[in-house]
């Protein structure tokens, strides 16, 4: 029996920013892929190239100076990349849905909570009146908005960050898109109110069935929600896996030291492995591996050939010179 | 020498009444310790910072340092003060002057009157101890990272030898491989220095690993104090059980059965009767809606405020 083709492949996906200090390769050759109502988690550091993935996916990378330069992004079957932007725009907020990090910056200060939820309604579903307002209504409860009918007359100023949050997922979730990319979405928020949130998207995802593409730099979250997790560092996917198979046998020593240095509530306190240097200038990457200059477990070839993507285990691979000795 | 702060009150005044961001809280430090205060926001732990670095004066209560209260600091006593006290802020982009050079911006809590030479050398030899070149004095602080940066201003509060040093969320700003690399420098620091910290943090692991001593705060008041392995180990009031369990787990097989809290932070000008987490706790009481806990020691060196104990 075929395997089930996934609700989204991406194949080698190429970002560029070009600029006058040169090419700055955000986004250089990823490929994943995404099954109907999963959780791929996308970790890395600021600069990693996480974000402006998100953005390539629903064509809003930042032009001119950004460019999607190469590859494809099969979104049930379709390359999204030979879309018009016409027809993209039927795509972004009814079939793939974005939060974003901030809640305060994404939503407009100067509408009402209804009529910005009421917008994407009305322009996907092509919805008036009373049956528009009750989609909307539906949308808040859904996401745990309390009173929903006198809070779509208020304000962002008047809600919380944690119900700000909730509302913006309210607007991307009202149209029942395929997949939600969600880009940092509790970074602003308060460690009680994440743990709320993280919850209620695992409650709404499991009965809705959306796909999530999670990006964060936490492996807390990773943890708490992902069933995948794609580790990127400075544009590159260097190890991706089932949460288990990475946390449990991390392939590639950027991850490895990654999980070293996380500090925990739960974790007695033992020394912290720190990974020394910074991270790359993306327009003057070196020759070989990127994570050559801060590897501990750096060979010769490492900083100069770009390593193989290899096999860690059925489901598991990583970027790396020395990951087949180690799986070995 | 020792910090004491007793029962500080903070209202700040608004249109309609006050925002009460501090209700009386009693805290101290000692030479040598690193009390974490951690808490969400508005629950008054920055506020608390800011009334030890004298950036705010209390609505009530004193702040002591070595059984002196500041109010009564003449000259020499707030310049002692002001030696001995230092910060290092969350945002590095935020702290440090970007028109000022970095051995400008290092060298300005000295006195003017020390002088050239000695300035330099001082200011070279922090800058080393921070793991920053000593020519790093003439270069502005863009031409760094937010990991660099941060160490510029830790530099500056170094630079004084002072004893204590209010770390307002120091990592949270940084990334995750930055994030230990400040980390152990400051534990570093401290080892070598004998310095005291106070950290500030919603982060409870980057807490766990520095502080010795643990205070968690909830909407402007302490609701429990200990030491840090036993109040991570055994947390008393419901709040801190909450608090705890909200943390991430290290490992996905850690995913358990997490104690979620419903409804949201308090409104500070007008906080609720009774104990002010009773709207959101597990395990309210009826006397928790009207009678405020008292403070009281629970097991020796354990104080909580709470009806259950």
């Amino acid at each position: 029996m075929a395997e089930p083709s996934p609700l989204l492949a991406v194949e080698d996906l190429k970002t560029y920013f070009f600029t006058r200090r040169g090419i700055t390769k955000a986004v250089d050759g990823i490929s994943f892929t995404l099954n109907a109502g999963e959780t791929l988690a996308v970790v890395g550091e600021s600069g990693s190239g996480k974000s402006v993935t998100c953005l390539s996916l629903v064509r809003l990378v930042p032009e001119p100076a950004g460019r999607i330069v190469g590859g494809r992004v099969l979104f049930e079957g379709e390359d999204l990349l030979r879309k018009t932007r016409a027809e993209m725009r039927r795509v972004r907020g009814k079939q793939i849905a974005m939060v974003l990090q901030d809640p305060m910056t994404s939503l407009n200060p100067a509408l009402t909570i209804g009529t910005q939820v009421s917008e994407v309604v009305r322009l996907h579903q092509k919805l008036r009146g009373a049956p528009l307002r009750d989609r909307v209504l539906d949308a808040l409860r859904r996401l745990r908005i309390s009173a929903a009918e006198t809070r779509l007359g208020h304000y962002p100023h008047q809600f919380s960050g944690g119900m700000r949050q909730r509302v913006s997922s309210a607007i991307a979730l009202s149209c029942a898109p395929r997949l939600l990319i969600a880009d940092e979405p509790t970074t602003s928020l308060d460690v009680t109110i994440q743990a709320q949130y993280l919850e209620l998207l695992k409650e709404v995802q499991a009965s809705a069935g959306v796909a999530v593409i999670l990006v964060t730099h936490d492996f807390g979250i990773v943890a708490a929600n992902a069933d995948r997790v794609a580790v990127m560092y400075a544009g590159k996917i260097v190890e991706m896996g089932s949460t288990l198979q990475v946390f449990d046998r991390p392939g590639h020593p950027y991850t490895r030291a990654l999980l070293r240095c996380l500090t925990g509530a739960g974790r007695e306190r033992q020394p912290l492995v720190e990974i020394s240097g910074q991270p790359p200038d993306l327009a003057r990457l070196p020759p070989g591996c990127p994570f050559a200059p801060r590897c501990p477990e750096r060979q010769a070839i490492c900083e100069q050939v770009a390593p193989p993507t290899v096999t860690v285990e059925s489901g598991h691979v990583a970027s790396c010179w020395v990951a087949p000795l180690v799986a070995a | 020498m020792i910090l004491q702060g007793i029962d500080l009150t903070k209202y700040f005044p608004v249109t309609r009444g006050s925002i009460k961001a501090l209700d009386g809280v009693s805290v101290q430090v000692a030479e040598g310790e690193t009390l974490g205060i951690v808490g969400e926001s508005g629950s008054g732990k920055t506020t608390l910072a800011r009334l030890f670095l004298l950036l705010e004066r209390p609505t009530s209560g004193s702040l002591l340092f070595d059984g002196k209260a500041t109010r009564d600091f003449g000259r020499d006593d707030l310049a002692r003060y002001r030696r001995s006290v230092q910060a290092v802020f969350q945002d590095p982009f935020s702290s440090l002057n970007p028109r000022m050079r970095v051995g400008d911006i290092v060298a300005e809590p000295l006195p003017r009157a020390n002088g050239g030479a000695a300035t330099r050398e001082r200011v070279g030899e922090v800058l080393q101890m921070v793991g920053l070149q000593r020519e790093s004095t003439s270069l502005y602080p863009h031409e760094f990272s937010g990991g660099q940066r941060q160490r510029i201003a830790i530099a500056r509060a170094l630079v004084t030898m002072p004893k204590f040093i209010f770390l307002d969320e120091p990592v949270s700003a940084l990334d995750v491989s930055i994030r230990a690399q400040i980390l152990n420098l400051l534990k570093r620091l401290q080892e070598t220095l004998g310095l005291a910290y106070v950290m500030i943090s919603h982060d409870l692991g980057a807490a766990r690993y520095l502080a010795t001593r643990l205070a968690v705060m909830y909407a402007g008041k302490l609701v429990e104090t200990g030491a840090c392995d036993a109040v991570y180990r055994q947390p008393l009031h419901p709040y801190t059980q909450a608090l705890l369990s909200a943390a991430l787990p290290l490992h996905p097989s850690a995913r358990r059965q997490r104690i979620i809290l419903t409804g949201e932070v308090p409104n500070p000008m007008n906080p609720p009767a009774g104990c002010r987490f009773h709207p959101r706790c597990p395990r309210v009481m009826p006397q928790c809606r009207s009678e405020e806990p008292e403070w009281k020691e629970v097991e020796p060196g354990r104080f909580t405020a709470c009806h259950l104990y």
